[in-house]
């Protein structure tokens, strides 16, 4: 590209540089030869009036016939013409016209010698112009005229040679520069085509190169994403683990010291007789705020660890701690839950599901009413909680709460299940979690 | 609740309690509870469930009332349940357990124990179920 365009400019440049000084130096050539031409037979013509004369002068002088004077004055009536012609033609050409002057003296003198002895015959000078004829002056001023037309004509022709020289040069140096800049344009057209291709392979390999790196982002993206979801769901586990020590040890360690005050209490209580109203008073209110010990300890241990999970079932559960969040947000809660055979680490994630979607819903929804349910489909189990609140756009959740669903999703998802929250700003949202059930193989021997 | 003062009776013969309770605390507070509050004495105590049981089958006529914590350091209170379940007609066999559901009710009532107690709630029952076999016996 960088060399191929000015080249071809400058080959155009050259082309037309060469064919307009050719064409110039054509005409030039071609007018001088028309020159060349009306020059040959104005000289031709001067000579041919000259013997026309001569002859006409002889005819007389020698018959003394008057007829014999008409071809002569015609003749040289028409001389003077020819002369002037002649000399306009010669002007540019300073030796042509040196010659030329020579000639039309010679030719003035001949007209000269010719007009006396003519003269003389008129006037009846027998000898007299019998003289002027024997002397050879005549022949001689005749003879010059011959020459130097000769001369003149030779000279004409070698102008009309060089002209032709001129064409045929110029011709041949049109086609000389038309095979140059053909050629020069071929190379032209050829590093053209080159560069192009060039250009194309520089193209393709940056796009290759595009590729490879997007692919490489991609997979890096894919592996940082599996790596990041295995330490979610790592996490997680680790989550629901402390969970369940802190629940443990919450119910052995607190729950032993509990009991222990609890048997205290009923010690004192024998202790102290009908007679101190004031003390039993006090003993009922110790064993009211032991019991509300004993009921918190209850409840944060199955918000750890849902042990009713393990006891009760999922259906339980899930009545348990729907009823329980109606009962703290004053919502009206209600269920349909049919019974299903989930194993425990899913039994937890539906439980989970459940709890997180009711935190969100007494947070953030300003709901009324709130349906859970959980459909048993033979081969897999929806889940699904809905609440008549303000909804939310799905695209754009406050970060804590969108990550929540998003522990969620991981969560479902890494049980082999689908997560779907459906929510319009004003119509409320529902939660809706696809699992899947293992299939139960027929008993063999049932 | 109306509280009964223990009946006390100095000549009466003590229900001879055995204790498998692996938490020391609710161990000796229960032992203290119960001599105190109704007639038992403790014939001695077991944190495993082979201490446990060993001891209840070597010594089947040595004890009136056993009290069996499920969840022990060594195994189970339902094995020293099973151990037990050919005892004689007057000896008493009672769990007391934090994790009293329905589901462990039931096994237990399976395992023919006379009465399951809930170490949260159900601490005055069992102070009731022990005067009231201790003023039998």
């Amino acid at each position: 590209m960088a060399i191929s365009l000015p080249l071809a400019i400058l080959a155009a440049a050259v082309l037309i540089a060469i064919n307009e000084t050719g064409h110039s130096r054509s005409m030039a050539a071609l007018s001088s030869m028309a020159q060349v031409q009306q020059t040959r037979s104005g000289v031709t013509q001067l000579l041919q009036h000259m013997l026309d004369a001569e002859t006409g002068q002889r005819g007389y002088l020698l018959t003394g016939d008057a007829r014999y004077l008409e071809p002569y004055e015609s003749a040289t009536s028409v001389i003077a013409q020819n002369l002037d012609a002649l000399r306009g033609l010669y002007l540019q050409y300073p030796r042509e016209l040196e010659l030329f002057a020579e000639l039309s003296r010679n030719v003035q003198r001949k007209l000269a010698e010719m007009d006396v002895s003519v003269r003389l015959r008129k006037q009846g000078h027998e000898d007299a112009w019998k003289f002027v004829l024997s002397t050879d002056v005549g022949q001689e001023h005749m003879n010059a005229i011959r020459e130097q037309s000769a001369q003149l004509l030779q000279a004409a022709l070698l102008r009309q040679a060089a002209g032709e020289a001129q064409i045929t040069q110029a011709l041949q140096l049109s086609r000389i520069g038309i095979a140059l800049v053909a050629m020069v344009g071929l190379l032209a057209f050829y590093m053209y085509l080159r560069q192009t291709r060039r250009l194309q392979a520089v193209d393709q390999r940056v796009q290759e190169d595009l590729q490879r790196e997007r692919d490489l982002l991609g997979q890096q993206v894919k592996e940082r994403t599996a790596s990041l979801a295995e330490l979610a769901t790592h996490l997680q586990e680790v989550r629901e683990r402390e969970r369940g020590h802190l629940a443990r040890e919450l119910h052995d360690e607190l729950g032993a010291l509990l009991t222990a005050a609890k048997l205290d209490v009923a010690r004192l209580k024998s202790r102290l007789g009908a007679d101190s109203p004031d003390a039993q008073q006090r003993i009922q209110h110790l064993t009211d705020t032991l019991n509300s010990g004993i009921a918190l300890k209850r409840r944060i241990i199955e918000d750890l660890r849902p042990s009713s999970l393990t006891n009760l079932g999922l259906v339980t559960s899930l009545e348990i701690l729907a009823r329980e969040f109606g009962e703290r947000s004053v919502l009206s809660v209600t269920t349909s839950l049919e019974p299903v055979e989930l194993d425990e680490a899913a039994q937890l994630t539906v439980y989970r599901l459940v709890q997180e979607s009711l935190t969100n819903i007494g947070k953030y929804a300003r709901a009324q009413q709130v349906h859970v349910s959980v459909q048993n489909y033979g081969n897999h189990v929806t889940v699904e909680v809905e609440d008549d609140g303000q909804g939310f756009d799905t695209s754009r959740t406050a970060p804590a709460a969108s990550h929540g669903l998003a522990g969620m999703r991981h969560r479902v998802e890494a049980a082999g299940g689908r997560l779907a929250i459906h929510s319009t700003a004003g119509q409320g949202t529902r939660i809706s979690a696809t699992l899947p059930l293992r299939t139960q193989l027929p008993r063999a021997d049932a | 609740m109306i509280p009964l003062p223990a009946p006390r009776t100095p000549n009466a013969v003590p229900l001879r309690t055995y204790i498998v309770e692996d938490n020391p605390t609710i161990r000796e507070n229960l032992v203290a509870t119960l001599e105190e509050l109704a007639n038992i004495q403790a014939v001695g105590s077991a944190e495993t469930e082979n201490e446990g049981k060993a001891w209840l089958t070597e010594n089947g006529l040595q004890w009136d009332l056993a009290i069996i914590d499920l969840f022990l350091k060594q195994g189970s209170g339902l094995g020293i349940l099973h151990a037990c379940k050919d005892r004689a007609p007057g000896q008493k066999l009672v769990v007391l357990s934090n994790y009293a559901t329905p589901d462990i009710r039931k096994r237990c009532a399976q395992l023919g124990v006379d009465a399951v107690f809930d170490k949260s709630n159900e601490i005055d029952a069992l102070i009731d179920f022990c005067v009231e076999h201790s003023s039998r016996a």
